[in-house]
């Protein structure tokens, strides 16, 4: 309350000494004629100081001169002189051409300059306008927006300092320099702080400053609003990711838990007559259930803990050579019936990564691979370096995965596998990805050259 | 020996459902998508369908709408989804029943018989149903309690009408709402409780042990009277 009552009364004198001034130069020049002893000259020079005056002052000044130029010219150049009585006829015709003269003249440039000062004041106005817009506009969050605004404005308006508030978060512009009285413009939620330099803040910026502000205030909601909507999407995806996920879980338990039921209660149901072959069926599928229960637990398990940020990477300097061997080793029961062929480049420095998920990552896409080809075909399994990235590539001839699910693969609980005895968790891929992902690195999916799928993923060298 | 059709995608489920009923005297088809399971059932025309909800490409209750313009073969549904919505929504598209994965086959194998016995009865409803000391004359339109006649409102003698010719189907609310109250109802579950509770009250049902009229919680109400076959 108090600082916009100072700022009151420091805007409000401007310009009381022009008048003066004009009144001091219509005296120097009466004195100037007198001295020369000459009228008609005295008349025009008086004429020619209105004018200039009425141009380089103001409308104020020139009619002061004015009145003044009549006066000095009746007192001091007409008969009688030294008195305000005309004798003349053609001095009071001189006189009032004079006075008719100089208040037209006066009148008209005052006016032509004040039409001047408008068209410029307006095109500084649209300029700003558009400045300030344009960094709006350019802002996503309100925090750049207001810290554009606070540069705009110190900027247009000649300030030292410029605060733009919203709430919680503000912004400040400033620049070095000797500051004059502050002034607070509230619209809205928002509050700008302007701290002009020594010489005020005019009414016509001060008029000005408030429509921007109020203006900034509309672009301020409305990009906070943008702002909490996208969040309120992002949160409401995560949720409904997290839901699916849970549902999808429980889903892919049930499954193997319903067979696993089934036989088991045929097995003890005393009215069900089963042969010795019958027996074994279901004892084989409880056994197998079982182990597919395990392992989905065993996934969900890892998939959860790497989603909640939970597995730290131990980062130590591997070769990818001895990953890729240690998988095919590994897998080598699985990969009788196919012939497993390693190429890895020369080039290839040391990789930064954590050596258990790596070989989890080689495991899960080597025994993908291994489940899908038919048996005596080749998996070739090649590493090169590409960039300051390690690629690796393992290519399969079997039934390949149609463009349209490439990307959809590495989902969780998508399986593309249509084979009646199709009993894969769903989460391996979304394991490998989560486990590259959180390397720094990418996997796709592409065709094999012949047919077949390809899975490569891309690590970095260096840790970014 | 009766058929069953079991659709089905998951392999190893498919195949202890295979053993399983096989050991209770059914044969077995099997079908491992929707439009694969609506070849088989208008080609093979099993007695009984055994259908999972959670199908790859068209799901169980399209398959089951599908299925349901050609025939009215007894469906009960398989389903690993615990969620009160799916049931009614397979109920509704026309399920006769319901198991929830995982099962007990002995379960699974009661709901079968049930729905297999129910077909002939459809087709010729006796004009009498016995039902304990209950006997419901659907020609005379009259019910009787140890040989004494109970009054029924009209509304009362719809409802049971409804539910004891279909013995052992679980009626959704929506489905006994509209077909004895009429098309514009179908949320008014609150009527059924009323009615309900009256049929229990005038023919000496227990709501806590009972004989007649079984509550399947948020989903509807069940015939479950003794087969009168099965009477001494």
């Amino acid at each position: 309350m108090t600082r916009q009552d100072a700022v009151k009364i420091a805007l409000a004198p401007v310009g009381a000494a022009a008048p003066v001034g004009a009144a001091a130069l219509v005296a120097a020049a009466t004195a100037v004629g007198r001295a020369l002893g000459v009228d008609l000259t005295a008349a025009a020079l008086l004429l020619l100081l209105v004018v200039l005056v009425a141009t380089l002052v103001g409308r104020m000044a020139g009619a002061v001169a004015t009145v003044l130029g009549f006066l000095a010219l009746n007192y001091y150049f007409t008969d009688p002189r030294e008195s305000l009585d005309v004798n003349k006829g053609d001095d009071l015709v001189a006189l009032a051409a004079f006075a008719v003269a100089s208040g037209v003249l006066g009148w008209t440039i005052t006016r032509l300059s004040q039409l001047r000062d408008e068209a410029e004041r307006r095109r500084r106005e649209s300029q700003i306008r558009l400045d300030l817009t344009s960094r709006i506009l350019a802002g996503e969050d309100p925090d750049t927006v207001l810290a554009g605004a606070a540069d705009a404005l110190l900027t247009l308006f000649d300030l030292v300092e410029c605060t733009v508030r919203a709430g919680a978060i503000e912004a400040t512009a400033r620049v070095p320099g000797a500051a004059g009285p502050r002034v607070i413009v509230q619209t809205g939620g928002l509050e700008v702080e302007l701290v002009p330099t020594a010489r005020a803040l005019s009414g016509n910026d001060r008029a000005l400053a408030e429509a921007l502000v109020a203006g900034l205030a509309a672009a301020v909601d409305r990009i906070r609003l943008e702002a909490e909507a996208r969040e309120a999407r992002v949160e409401a995806q995560v949720g409904r990711t997290r839901s699916s996920f849970l549902s999808a879980v429980t889903h892919n338990l049930r499954t193997p838990l319903a067979s696993i039921k089934a036989a088991a209660s045929t097995l003890r149901a005393p009215e069900a007559r089963l042969d010795a072959h019958d027996r074994a069926e279901l004892l084989e599928t409880v056994y197998d259930e079982t182990d597919r229960l395990e392992r989905l637990v065993t996934n969900i398990l890892e998939l959860s803990r790497i989603r909640a940020g939970a597995l730290e990477v131990h980062r130590e300097l591997v070769d990818v050579r001895d990953l890729a061997q240690g998988a095919v080793r590994r897998l080598r029961p699985l990969a009788r019936a196919h012939r497993v062929r390693l190429d890895v480049a020369a080039d290839i420095p040391e990789l930064p990564a954590d050596v258990e998920m790596m070989d989890q990552v080689f495991g899960n896409l080597l025994e993908n691979a291994l489940r899908f080809a038919p048996p005596g075909s080749e998996i070739l399994v090649t590493a090169r370096r590409v960039g300051d990235e390690a690629e690796v590539r393992i290519a399969d001839h079997g039934p390949g995965v149609a463009p349209e699910d490439r990307e959809r693969i590495f989902d969780e609980f998508v399986r593309i596998d249509a084979r009646p005895d199709a009993t894969g968790t769903g989460l391996g891929l979304a394991i490998v990805r989560a486990l590259v992902t959180a390397h720094d690195g990418r996997v796709w999916s592409e065709e094999t050259p012949g047919g077949g799928a390809t899975f490569v993923f891309s690590l970095p060298f260096t840790r970014r | 020996m009766s058929s069953v059709l079991v659709i089905e995608d998951d392999a190893p489920l498919r195949r202890a459902l295979r053993t399983s009923l096989r050991a209770r005297d059914l044969e077995v088809v099997e079908a491992t998508t929707g439009e694969e399971g609506l070849v088989v059932a208008a080609d093979r025309r099993p007695d009984a369908v055994l259908l999972d909800l959670g199908l790859p490409g068209i799901d169980g209750i399209e398959t089951l709408r599908r299925l349901r313009t050609f025939s009215d073969v007894p469906v009960v549904v398989l389903t690993a989804r615990d969620r009160q919505v799916d049931k009614i929504a397979a109920l509704d598209a026309g399920a006769d029943d319901y198991v929830t994965k995982p099962f007990d086959t002995e379960e699974l194998l009661a709901r079968i018989r049930a729905v297999l016995r129910r077909v002939p009865q459809v087709h010729a409803a006796p004009p009498v149903i016995h039902a304990g000391a209950v006997v419901i004359d659907l020609g005379r339109r009259q019910v009787t309690l140890d040989d004494e006649v109970v009054r029924l409102t009209r509304t009362e003698l719809a409802l049971l009408e409804l539910l004891a010719t279909n013995p052992g189907k679980l009626l959704t609310h929506e489905y006994l709402l509209r077909r004895v109250w009429g098309q514009g109802y179908g949320s008014e579950s609150n009527y059924l409780r009323v009615y309900v509770g009256q049929l229990r009250r005038k023919l000496h049902d227990d709501a806590g042990s009972p004989r007649l009229i079984l509550t399947e919680p948020g989903i509807g109400y069940r015939w479950i009277a003794e087969e009168p076959e099965s009477r001494p």
